[in-house]
């Protein structure tokens, strides 16, 4: 199989000692035009996810078109069911008797739609991924504790090794390193 | 930190400057409409009549739909409710009107209500629907109400002065039991005003559906309220999109609530397909109500509920204002729809039909406004309040 081609590294790692820090970084990294990127630290930040433009994400499209999908697949099925396959006469009602179809489409879209959430979601994340390579820099292992990391991914268009590293030193950072894959 | 520090000044929060003048355009609107009713009473006291029971049924669902909400805020917590907290207390006081204007349907109960003509048409129900009953029921809702509004307001008002620790005023307990009796007898008064229009026709899960209309009328009243009051500072500073998403939500949950209470009701009696109880249906679904229902199916269920999927449209007052305003206009058409079909020979449409809804509305805001008016629109010695102010810089919500 032909490997796609990489860039060199993941991507450049900037080293903060606090949140709020790491919130003015993240956000004068959007700015300047960063998107693949991702804030790490050892407690939730709203205002870092924020910052990322952490809420647009594609999740709630896959939800919806997974919601209809269901839905409309089980109105679908049974109206294949009661009128086409194994039309019963129930107390003289017409064999489309939409009133009782709709509890099961209901059901149906909930079902796929929260499926499709939480599959989705894992498919958006890049997940299942053994190891992430955020954790092939030593210093990281301190983001469960007390220090704060932005790291711009080398997947990012405006990524460029020398530029971003210029771009990260404006940051004052306590230290920058390279991500190897 | 916050970029703006916000004084803990209870005269910074007095109502804004534009409140003297909703509440006297409000009252102007109200005698105008007094007027209008009296020309509708005289000229044609039936549709006149058939009106004011939509116009009362929906003012009073959402006063009591405001003590609801009152209620479920002091029982969850959450930065939601101190922001309608004020806005809820001033609709709760309203109560004292309602009662009041409940006196033209004692008076004219005999044109409303046939089975008080005629008690044959209750038949197993005689025991339960008898005029003196009828009347000390809607004395007892008041009374509960009353007291439940009262005591709430009263313990509200102890967080507008510094308290002493440890007397802090407690809510949880009262406001739980408060929607418990809420339930009940939002229940019973559904029954009584509108359910018993057709003495041989019943649904248990009737009074649920009210409740779930009150509650939207509720939430998006308070939306409206709150849009009005963050064009003004300090409301503006302090209101984060966050409270509207809040309520947003709630809304969203109550059209699904209201809906699926609906839906159910007409699954039922469909699949039964009793002539006592689908007759009912039949005259709803049929002929020009027919449209009626179709409107109410999507303006008061697949619409709003789109719209409010929106995250966006949730966390902004300006955009949810819109989907508040088509709510409450289609809880007056969904009440409408409950109660015109009863009559026959009824009208789909009458120019009285307007008369009352618009009297009560405006003698209602205008009484609202005033009550909003009283108080700082924060209940500024609430322990909660110090996170609320600086929520933008600490993770709360």
């Amino acid at each position: 199989m032909k490997q796609p081609k990489l860039p060199a590294i993941y991507g450049l790692m900037a080293e903060f000692e606090s949140a709020t820090e790491l919130v003015k970084a993240t956000k004068a990294a959007y700015a300047a035009g960063y998107r693949k990127m991702d804030a790490y630290s050892p407690f939730p930040i709203d205002e870092a996810s924020e910052a990322l433009g952490f809420h647009k994400t594609r999740v709630p499209l896959v939800i919806l078109v997974g919601g209809l999908l269901g839905g409309s697949g089980m109105y679908a099925l049974e109206y294949w069911i009661n009128c086409i396959s194994f039309p019963l006469n129930v107390g003289g009602r017409p064999w489309h008797s939409w009133p009782a179809f709709i509890v099961p489409t209901f059901e149906m879209t909930v079902l796929f739609g929260g499926l499709a959430g939480v599959f989705g979601m894992f498919a958006l994340n890049g997940l299942p991924m053994p190891h992430h390579p955020v954790f092939n820099d030593d210093r990281f292992s301190r983001v469960t504790r007390d220090r704060f990391f932005l790291c711009v991914e080398a997947a990012d268009p405006k990524f460029d090794l020398v530029g971003t590293n210029e771009f990260m030193q404006s940051l004052e950072p306590m230290s920058i390193s390279e991500v190897p894959h | 930190m916050s970029s703006h520090t916000v004084r803990l000044n209870p005269a910074d929060f007095a109502a804004p400057p534009g409140a003297p003048r909703w509440q006297s355009r409000s009252l102007v609107i109200g005698l105008a409409g007094v007027v209008f009713c009296v020309i509708a009473a005289v000229l044609d006291l039936q549709d006149f009549l058939r009106g004011y029971l939509i116009g009362y049924v929906f003012w009073t669902g959402l006063t009591v739909g405001c003590l609801a909400g009152l209620m479920l805020q002091y029982l969850t917590g959450g930065f939601w409710g101190l922001s309608v907290r004020r806005i809820f207390e001033a609709a709760v006081k309203c109560l004292p009107l309602m009662f009041v204007l409940f006196v033209p349907l004692l008076l004219w109960r005999h044109d409303l209500y046939q089975w008080m003509n005629d008690p044959s048409l209750t038949h197993e129900n005689y025991w339960y629907l008898t005029q003196g009953k009828w009347i000390f029921r809607w004395i007892v809702y008041f009374v509960i109400w009353g007291l439940l509004a009262y005591e709430l307001c009263r313990r509200g008002n102890r967080e507008d002065a510094p308290i002493p620790s440890g007397t802090f005023p407690r809510f949880q307990g009262l406001s739980g039991i408060g929607l418990v009796l809420y339930s009940l007898t939002i229940s019973f008064a559904a029954v009584d005003w509108v359910m018993s229009l057709d003495p041989r026709w019943g649904s248990t899960i009737y009074g649920l559906i009210f409740l779930a209309g009150q509650g939207i009328s509720a939430l998006c009243f308070s939306v409206i309220l709150l849009t009005l009051l963050t064009r003004y500072s300090p409301f503006r500073e302090v209101i984060k999109p966050t409270q509207f998403h809040d309520l947003g939500k709630l809304m969203l949950a109550f059209v699904m609530l209201f809906a699926y209470f609906s839906f159910s009701q007409w699954l039922i009696i469909w699949s039964g397909n009793l002539p006592d109880e689908i007759s009912w249906y039949l005259q709803r679904i049929r002929g020009v109500f027919g449209w009626v229902i179709i409107a109410i199916v999507l303006l008061h269920f697949a619409l709003p509920f789109t719209l409010l999927l929106s995250r966006e449209r949730k966390r902004a007052g300006r955009r949810l204002i819109g989907v508040a305003l088509l709510l409450m206009c289609m809880r007056v058409i969904d009440i409408y729809w409950y109660v015109i079909p009863n009559f026959p020979g009824a009208k789909l449409f009458s120019i009285w039909y307007f008369a009352a809804p618009i009297g009560i509305g405006g003698l209602w805001l205008a009484y609202f406004f005033r009550n909003l008016r009283q108080r700082p629109l924060l209940p500024l010695y609430d322990p909660q309040i110090p996170n609320f102010l600086h929520q933008g810089s600490g993770h709360g919500h």
